[in-house]
């Protein structure tokens, strides 16, 4: 019976009519999802997600590998159509908007392009009706500004393949403000960044401009539990949402993390020991 | 000296030679330099043998027309850039082999069409190696004309490729036209593959599209760099590559692209990015 009705939830979806840059409507929320489903080859990698946020809200997305964080950051960014539900970025569908950016798992970036980080930063300059021209005073000036505030401004002529792991992740960062952002979308941010790159990168998410509203995929749990007020955690379906005291319970990371996760009960508190160890085809999402 | 240089040139067949195979490596390495970044060689090399059925289909209804063969040579690598993309998407078979397919059952079709002519073995040895000493004035104005084009959108639309090519979701995320772009791309590649037909040959495009852009790889670090030093390179090979075929009494095409793999060797020794080539 289930099955049944898996299937009938996953039929491709229909083609999105043209694209227009779309006015935010007043006092909507940043975000909101209703029953949100994605199917990827006719199985749901998201299931009937529904959420809110408000503008300039942090949230943190938790779950194993294969959870479906990367899908959901994607269809939220508009790159992936839903299957079924709903995706509402201030108010309206997020096709249209440009003021949404992504930034992308390091491991999926080609470094090897013959690039500078100014390069890159100033893609975010183009966008839709106006990227044929070229780029003029305003541009460079934001460009450098960016590059200012995340930190790299000495750096904005170094090719992209001789940045170290921190300073790749605040490179698209400066390309999210350059684009002016107002919903910043972040695939696994932290992951293979020593400890001090993790610090510098979310004291930095903290005090961005302008208080974008910020949705970012982690794999630490100890982290989101101290640099965020929300978390979603998430295993196909939410599991948990809420704060960290109300999502953190031993039933809902059971829940999320299946067998990989151990609780033991010290005299300090609880420990959570997790097997981060997966096979490398469960990474792969759409 | 100066009659080493000018001896060649002294026919008109010399120079219109010598102007087709500066304008295809030009070309050639303009557009190639996607080629590299965005690691399509095998499609390249696909598309340049797609062209074949085209080719026979033009030189069977034109008579010989070298003109009609141009059109159906563009016609052919169109549909069968087409053809590959909606293959890898539609099946779920890998993209390569999605393109294998349709290269081999291209080139075979070429090849059985041309198979029907009499002097069969001599045609086809033309298409596949190319003949630039050959190439009539009509030829070299639409070798012209078609580089011209296709530089012209290559340069105007060169923000959008570029972000295409290095970040589809950003790109997306952008609003920008992210299929229309790709499929853009793969038509100029294809309008690229019919420059090469007359004057390196189906065999050896591949070879203009992959060595100039390497060259422009390892000397260049930004992009707008990259593409002058390889349509440079290209252009080079073009001139001196008909210096060696003049000299060395060797088939033009070959002559091309053995000065383009010279460059490209002589690149590698002096890049600065070269411990990093090697490294990986």
């Amino acid at each position: 019976m289930t099955e049944q009705t898996v299937r009938t939830a996953c039929v491709r979806p229909r083609r999105r009519g043209r694209v227009r840059h779309l006015r935010h409507v007043v006092g909507a929320p940043a975000l909101e999802l209703h029953g949100l489903t994605v199917c990827y080859r006719g199985a749901p990698a998201l299931e009937s997600v529904t959420l809110s946020l408000a503008r300039g809200e942090r949230l943190a997305v938790l779950g194993p590998n294969g959870a479906g964080k990367s899908t959901l950051l994607k269809v939220i960014a508009g790159v992936l159509s839903p299957s079924a539900g709903e995706v509402r970025v201030y108010g309206h569908g997020p096709h249209g908007h440009t003021c949404i950016a992504y930034l992308p798992q390091r491991s999926g970036v080609d470094w090897t392009f013959p690039l500078t980080v100014a390069d890159v930063v100033s893609m975010g300059r183009l966008r839709r009706g106006r990227w044929l021209r070229r780029q003029n005073e305003v541009d460079r000036a934001r460009v450098q500004d960016c590059l200012h505030q995340v930190g790299l401004a000495e750096l904005a002529d170094r090719p992209i393949a001789e940045l170290s792991g921190g300073q790749q992740q605040r490179m698209f960062i400066a390309r999210a403000l350059a684009q002016q952002a107002e919903l910043i979308l972040m695939d696994e941010p932290l992951a293979g960044l020593d400890a001090p790159a993790q610090k510098g990168l979310l004291t930095l998410m903290n005090d961005l401009p302008d208080g974008p509203t910020l949705i970012v995929a982690l794999h630490e749990l100890a982290i989101a539990r101290d640099h965020f007020p929300r978390i979603l955690l998430l295993r196909q379906k939410v599991v948990g949402l809420g704060s960290p005291a109300d999502v953190f319970t031993p039933d809902r990371l059971r829940d999320a993390y299946g067998e990989s996760v151990q609780l033991v009960e010290t005299p300090q508190g609880t420990l959570v020991v997790t097997d981060t160890c997966c096979p490398p085809d469960a990474e792969r999402e759409p | 000296m100066i009659t080493f240089f000018a001896e060649p040139f002294a026919f008109p067949f010399m120079l219109r030679a010598l102007a087709a195979s500066v304008l295809t490596g030009a070309v050639c390495g303009l557009v190639g330099t996607y080629v590299v970044l965005r690691g399509m060689a095998f499609f390249g090399d696909a598309l340049a043998h797609s062209v074949l059925p085209g080719v026979a289909v033009g030189y069977l209804v034109g008579r010989g027309s070298r003109t009609v063969v141009f059109g159906w040579a563009l016609g052919s690598a169109a549909v069968a850039a087409l053809a590959m993309g909606a293959l890898a998407r539609r099946s779920k078979l890998k993209e390569d082999t999605s393109i294998g397919i349709v290269f081999v059952s291209m080139f075979a079709l070429g090849i059985a069409l041309i198979s029907t002519t009499r002097g069969y073995a001599v045609d086809l040895a033309h298409f596949l190696f190319g003949n630039v000493l050959g190439v009539s004035p009509v030829q070299l104005q639409m070798v012209a004309a078609l580089s011209g084009f296709v530089a012209l959108i290559v340069i105007v639309l060169r923000h959008g490729f570029l972000v295409v090519s290095f970040d589809p979701i950003l790109a997306h995320t952008l609003r920008l036209p992210v299929r229309l772009l790709n499929n853009l791309l793969l038509l100029l590649l294809a309008a690229t593959v019919v420059v090469c037909l007359q004057s390196v040959g189906i065999a050896l495009t591949l070879a203009m599209l992959v060595l100039p852009p390497s060259t422009g790889y390892l000397l260049a670090r930004r992009l707008p760099a990259m593409m002058l030093i390889s349509t440079s390179a290209g252009a080079l090979a073009g001139v001196f590559g008909l210096y060696l075929s003049y000299y060395a009494r060797i088939a033009a095409g070959p002559a091309v692209v053995l000065v383009g793999v010279g460059l490209f060797l002589l690149s590698l020794a002096v890049s600065p990015r070269r411990g990093q080539l090697l490294v990986r």
